[in-house]
């Protein structure tokens, strides 16, 4: 019988006491890779079930699985690719569409976002313009 | 995936298994990352039941849409210092941040973001802790 417990079931308490956290930084593309705090040590670890840590990884440049080597090819990523795979309520656009925050096709959910999506609009419009000068 | 100690515990399976020698500090299980974060608010994300299965089960899941500063979450397994057989699960934050240039202040700022999760996190527990069982039901 596997006798492993958590500490759940060893305090016979419903909820642990605030435990730590590990925080990942995952940094894909980056060209000049320096600084990253990367190291983690035994002591740390043993650690981790009170407090937080920070680790910053960068994905190496020749990685096996070429990942480095197909972001730069696609010329897609950067912020932008972010802002719109974290804001689902951001749909495809033209520049067109920027002028008009009708665009954003607001439903009841989404009106309720209010200012943050005016505020990722401009923040895109804004980009969108520097790129455009920038090229 | 195996922080550090024995690098045989990598899977689900055999996660739980503590008689073949399995004595690494901490331990990762996840292969797979799932887009299920319908089912987990951010509340949960502390909570050792939900981080157990989440470690048990083999996955990682991204976080809800429009979560700042966090992109997926997953769960490690660490051994409590002195206890043999005692565990404590941790949740890990992964933030991934796909640019040519991320320079010092940026990547602070991101790993700020993260503790400040990290810390409204920790509030809502307490809020939730501290709440009365029964407070959802309405008074007669």
């Amino acid at each position: 019988m596997d006798e492993a417990k958590t500490l759940d079931e060893s305090n016979g308490s419903e909820e642990a006491n605030d435990t730590g956290a590990l925080c990942i930084l995952l940094m894909v593309g980056r060209n000049v890779k320096k600084g990253a705090r990367d190291s983690l040590t035994v002591e740390q670890l043993s650690s981790l079930c009170t407090t937080n840590i920070t680790l910053e990884i960068d994905i190496p440049a020749a990685d096996c699985f070429g990942i480095t080597n197909a972001l730069h090819s696609m010329r897609g990523g950067e912020e932008m690719a972010e802002v719109y795979s974290s804001r689902a309520f951001l749909p495809y656009h033209n520049e067109e569409d920027f002028a008009s925050e009708e665009a954003l096709r607001l439903g009841p959910r989404k009106r309720g976002l209010g200012d943050e999506v005016v505020e990722v609009l401009k923040t895109l419009r804004k980009e969108w313009h520097y790129e455009k000068s920038d090229r | 995936m195996s922080l550090l100690g024995n690098p045989s515990s990598t899977t689900a399976s055999n996660a739980e298994d503590t008689s073949r020698g399995d004595d690494s500090t901490a331990t990762i299980g996840f292969i797979q990352v799932c887009r299920n974060y319908l089912r987990y608010p951010s509340r949960v994300w502390k909570k050792q039941g939900f981080l157990e299965h989440l470690y048990k089960s083999g996955c990682a899941v991204y976080v809800y849409p429009d979560c700042k500063g966090v992109d997926l979450l997953a769960s490690a397994r660490i051994r409590v210092p002195g206890r043999k057989k005692l565990f404590i699960y941790v949740p890990i934050l992964i933030s991934v941040k796909a640019r040519e240039r991320l320079n010092k202040g940026e990547r602070d700022d991101a790993t700020k973001k993260m503790l400040e999760m990290l810390t409204s996190l920790s509030r809502a527990a307490m809020i939730e802790r501290e709440r009365p069982k029964n407070w959802m039901k309405p008074k007669r």
